[in-house]
């Protein structure tokens, strides 16, 4: 059994490996991506405002899934290919932006404009009152539910064997189907649990740094 | 055109759609006087108080200061501090952060200057010991004076006030009135919209009175 759960513990590995990569790259470029996109939604200018509602609407309307396959398998018939790998990156920054957007959105419209006057009578610029004033604020806000997302992101990173890519549920399901075992598939929820387990670590140790003030 | 007058307003207009909040108004005041603008609710005190902050534009209308016209809504000014209804302390930054903030960034004062000064004010206000607190933990009163050092590391020449005494007890309130006549002798001009007309009566040099909407009395 232990030698068993060691011979297959590389490819699992290999394919948390993805998995974190996909983790990673979706969550540094989603979050910068749906803070702008999240000010565009608050934006006064209309035209702004309604292509980036259709977007949020669109991408928050139909499953991951579809946006996977739609850009993988859909695109190239209208001659537009991406890599496996590229097409997984660009459906879960789109996807995730989106999400993100409408959290920031939320939190920025928390915000009581009494901040934002108190400073402007004090004098201070509208970067000085976004990076002193609102940035903290709503970085304070926005926290537990960004982490929900971020939770949810690891998860989702799974839909990505669909366009047969190498992750970590599909190493897990090849052992499983190749050897006939349980065993790889309740790996697999072991390494999901402890990759969950250390972001919400990390997430509380952070929230809780913000908990100085109220 | 006098040009003694810290502040002069002359025929200042505004008006919410239809409804005229503030008719031909023209006022003006010398440097260390105390205005209370009193009158009921819904008549355009803050609404005043906010155009001379610069929050807010009239409609029309003309300010000056020691003769010399200027634009309220100009960050550049520096002329007015304000003491928010409800303080407007920043949440996410202690006693001492609120009070030094603008004088860091906005004036470009080194930190241990900034906060040199704000000890001063501090002391004067007696909430010293409040330095290293976060807003959520003042009473009323303390975030009130907190929000006067902080208003007043601008030394600004003009300090409005709106509703300083609603949130505070009688004897706190006997505090505030220390407090404008301490920056009177300083030379601070006040402005100071109140419900309370002994308060309002106390303090002021000069008394506006709204009677209704956009009807202004001196």
């Amino acid at each position: 059994m232990i030698n068993y759960i060691i011979s297959i513990l590389p490819s699992l590995f290999s394919g948390a490996v993805l998995t974190i990569e996909i983790f990673f790259w979706t969550t540094v470029v989603s979050l910068p991506l749906g803070l702008f996109v999240g000010f565009g939604l608050l934006s006064k200018m209309k035209i702004l405002k309604g292509v980036l509602r259709f977007y949020v609407w669109v991408i928050r309307g139909t499953p991951l899934l579809l946006q996977l396959i739609f850009i993988f398998y859909g695109l190239p018939t209208v001659g537009i290919v991406f890599p496996r790998y590229e097409a997984a990156l660009i459906a879960f920054i789109i996807n995730y932006a989106a999400y993100f957007a409408e959290i920031f959105r939320g939190g920025l419209q928390a915000i009581p404009t009494g901040q934002i006057e108190a400073a402007r009578v004090l004098g201070l610029s509208p970067w000085q009152t976004l990076y002193k004033i609102i940035r903290p604020q709503v970085f304070k806000i926005v926290l537990p539910s960004i982490g929900n997302e971020l939770i949810n992101l690891v998860k989702d990173s799974s839909l990505v064997y669909v366009i047969g890519l190498g992750d970590l549920l599909r190493a897990g399901n090849v052992a499983t189907a190749r050897d006939v075992s349980l065993v790889p598939l309740v790996l697999v929820g072991v390494v999901y649990l402890a990759m969950t387990a250390i972001l919400t670590y990390v997430l509380r140790k952070v929230e809780k740094r913000s908990n100085v003030w109220k | 055109m006098s040009g003694n007058k810290v502040l002069e307003l002359k025929d200042v207009n505004k008006s919410f759609g239809s409804k005229h909040v503030i008719n031909n108004l023209s006022l003006s005041l010398n440097k260390g006087e105390i205005l209370s603008i009193i009158g009921p609710s819904g008549a355009g005190k803050t609404t005043l108080m906010r155009i001379i902050a610069g929050l807010e534009k009239a409609d029309s209308g003309h300010f000056f200061h020691y003769g010399q016209e200027f634009d309220p809504a100009m960050r550049e000014n520096h002329l007015v501090g304000m003491v928010f209804q409800d303080y407007n302390l920043f949440p996410n930054l202690t006693v001492e952060q609120n009070i030094t903030l603008a004088p860091i960034m906005v004036n470009k004062l080194d930190q241990k200057k900034a906060a040199d000064l704000a000890t001063q004010v501090m002391q004067q206000l007696e909430i010293s010991g409040l330095a290293k607190s976060y807003p959520y933990q003042l009473s009323g009163g303390q975030k009130q004076r907190v929000a006067i050092a902080r208003a007043l590391l601008m030394k600004p020449e003009i300090l409005c006030y709106d509703e300083p005494t609603s949130a505070l007890d009688p004897s706190l309130v006997n505090k505030v009135k220390k407090i404008f006549f301490d920056l009177k002798k300083k030379g601070v001009t006040q402005i100071v919209i109140t419900h309370d007309h002994d308060f309002g009566k106390a303090v002021a040099d000069k008394i506006l009175d709204v009677k209704a909407a956009g009807n202004f009395e001196k």
